[in-house]
């Protein structure tokens, strides 16, 4: 697969991914209070402040050949560049699933309880629908982030034309071979486009997702 | 169907302690702000951690999550679900079998059905909210002040309409209200809240009749003048009437049913009526009712005087400089000066 595609691919899978446990992770979070919650909130969001190498030698630590899910084979696939987009990508999207959750009215889940509705209801029909516009500006930052991946996904992905090489590795290797500047100028002008294009969609997508649940 | 309870909330300083027995029909529950009204309310229906008992029929409500309690709370602020129509706000909590048509009907919501919340007016949103917490099926009604924030000419439309359908749904409702004449009109029975305790509990016309009372100032007091012999004369623009062996000008319109029976209520709020303590010449005022002042009572910078008006008793508020230069004191002779316009049909 040419680094583009492969890029888009990866980053949308990374961003599937995380799906599930950013929703979790932030809406468990917003509701929280104490210090198991400011334990969880750290480790969520290294990733955002560690090198990506670092991010990266973690992933090895667990997934390499001596590591505890040696089993899954993972280092060296393109499924380890989705994990470590993934991983990179998950403190942005929980942050904005968490902000959004914890700016619903705690009012109109109190009315759905009044009418019947449980918790695990209410959570469904109330909170997340009306969460909805941040759950999206979340999953875009983190198609965004996963798509400029670099430092985590050479450690545990490599660098694979075909199959890990994305478009920041693309660009980091056509600078490394002789007369490779016009190729690198072109994967450059590639990650431009697409990341500036991610956060573009990101702002218009929450607008009119915010306009259909009526909060704005 | 008949609620009780007995329950105990304590947050940071307040401390709430009611117990209110047997309620059936419309109970309205009246106080200060800060009395604990909201609080109670948010209790019954398990929202704040509280103690204590709540029986329905003599069924324990207290031991259950909010959701299975199933008490309808109409909040202050509709807290209609922004992100569904109004149609689907009616249909989320919907028992199986609930009468979807009948509470539109009733509240007058066919036009609404396909709007969204945030395209409605306040009073719009009380409505789709009470029309929800009817169609969940409660078995107990607990309303935070639904007129609150609306003009009076709104309040005065949806009034009937409310009154109606709490009385059609037929189930132990507590109606929270800060107006005297909301509470005469839908309840049929007045508890008074003050600094988290029940302070009275007893019929409307009588607790918010009793000028001076604790309850009646609670309730934001008014006196209450049981009037007779009610005959309209169009061509003055008044009605005439008796309280007591007093002669009244009354305001039109006269409502259907006080004409229909010659007799009603009246309200008076304290703050309108004028004293003074020399027989009045010609004035606007159409009634000029003599007395004799029984009482005064400064209270935070307000002076309530009570003036007996042949058997009967009115309580006016005045300026504490008011009673030190006119020399209201017990005995003293003082005319009261009514406007017609000033009392108003219960």
């Amino acid at each position: 697969m040419n680094p583009v595609l492969l890029s888009l691919t990866v980053a949308s899978l990374a961003t599937l991914a995380a799906t599930v446990p950013a929703v979790a992770l932030g809406t468990w979070l917003a509701r929280r209070r104490g210090g198991l919650r400011l334990a969880v909130q750290a480790v969520v969001l290294a990733p955002l402040v560690l090198p990506p190498v670092v991010t990266g030698w973690v992933l090895l630590q667990l997934f390499g050949a001596h590591g505890p899910l040696a089993a899954l084979r993972l280092p060296f696939t393109t499924a380890a560049a989705v994990v470590a987009g993934a991983v990179v990508g998950l403190p942005l999207y929980v942050r904005a699933v968490q902000l959004a959750v914890e700016a619903v009215d705690p009012g109109l889940e109190q009315a759905a309880a009044t009418l019947g509705a449980s918790p695990w209801r209410v959570l469904r029909t109330v909170t997340l629908p009306l969460a909805l516009p941040g759950v999206v500006t979340g999953a875009l930052l983190a198609f965004a982030r996963a798509l400029g991946e670099f430092g985590a996904t050479i450690l545990v992905a490599g660098n694979l034309p075909g199959t890990t090489r994305t478009l920041p590795l693309a660009l980091f290797t056509a600078l490394q071979t002789p007369g490779g500047e016009a190729e690198a100028a072109r994967w450059a002008a590639w990650s431009l486009v697409l990341s500036l294009g991610a956060l573009a969609l990101a702002e218009v997508l929450a607008r009119a997702v915010a306009r259909r649940v009526g909060t704005a | 169907m008949s609620l009780s309870f007995d329950l105990a909330v304590r947050r940071g300083a307040h401390a709430l302690h009611a117990a209110i027995a047997d309620i059936d029909g419309v109970v309205g529950l009246v106080g200060p702000s800060g009395a604990g009204k909201t609080t109670l309310l948010l209790a019954l229906a398990g929202l704040v951690p509280a103690h204590g008992t709540v029986t329905v029929d003599g069924e324990a409500l207290h031991g259950l999550p909010t959701h299975a309690r199933r008490v309808g709370v109409l909040f202050q602020d509709a807290r209609v679900f922004p992100h569904l129509t109004v149609a689907a706000n009616l249909a989320y909590g919907a028992a199986p079998g609930a009468d979807t048509a009948r509470w539109v009907e009733a509240l007058d919501l066919g036009d609404l059905l396909a709007r969204r919340p945030r395209t409605l007016s306040g009073g719009e949103l009380r409505r789709v909210a009470l029309a929800r917490t009817l169609l969940a099926a409660p078995r107990v009604l607990a309303l935070d002040e639904p007129l609150v924030g609306l003009d009076p000419a709104r309040r005065a439309a949806l009034l009937p309409r409310l009154r109606a359908a709490v009385q059609a749904a037929g189930v132990p409702t507590l109606w929270v209200s800060h107006h005297a004449e909301e509470v005469l009109a839908v309840a049929d029975r007045v508890v008074v809240l003050d600094g988290g305790r029940v302070v009275a509990d007893g019929p409307p016309a009588a607790l918010l009749g009793d000028a001076g009372g604790l309850a009646a100032r609670a309730a934001g007091l008014h006196n209450v003048l049981a009037v007779c012999d009610v005959m309209v004369h169009a061509g003055r623009g008044t009605a005439s009437g008796r309280w007591g062996d007093v002669a009244l000008a009354l305001p039109l319109p006269v409502p259907d049913d006080v004409a229909r029976r010659g007799a009603g209520r009246v309200l008076l709020a304290p703050q309108e009526v004028i004293l003074a303590v020399d027989p009045p010449g010609r004035t606007s005022a159409r009634n000029v009712l003599a007395g004799t002042v029984r009482a005064v009572a400064v209270q935070d910078g307000v002076a309530a005087v009570t003036l007996a008006v042949g058997a009967a008793t009115l309580v006016v508020d005045v300026t504490p400089g008011s009673v030190t230069t006119l020399g209201l004191e017990p005995g003293a002779a003082a005319w009261a000066l009514v406007k017609t316009r000033a009392l108003r049909w219960a």
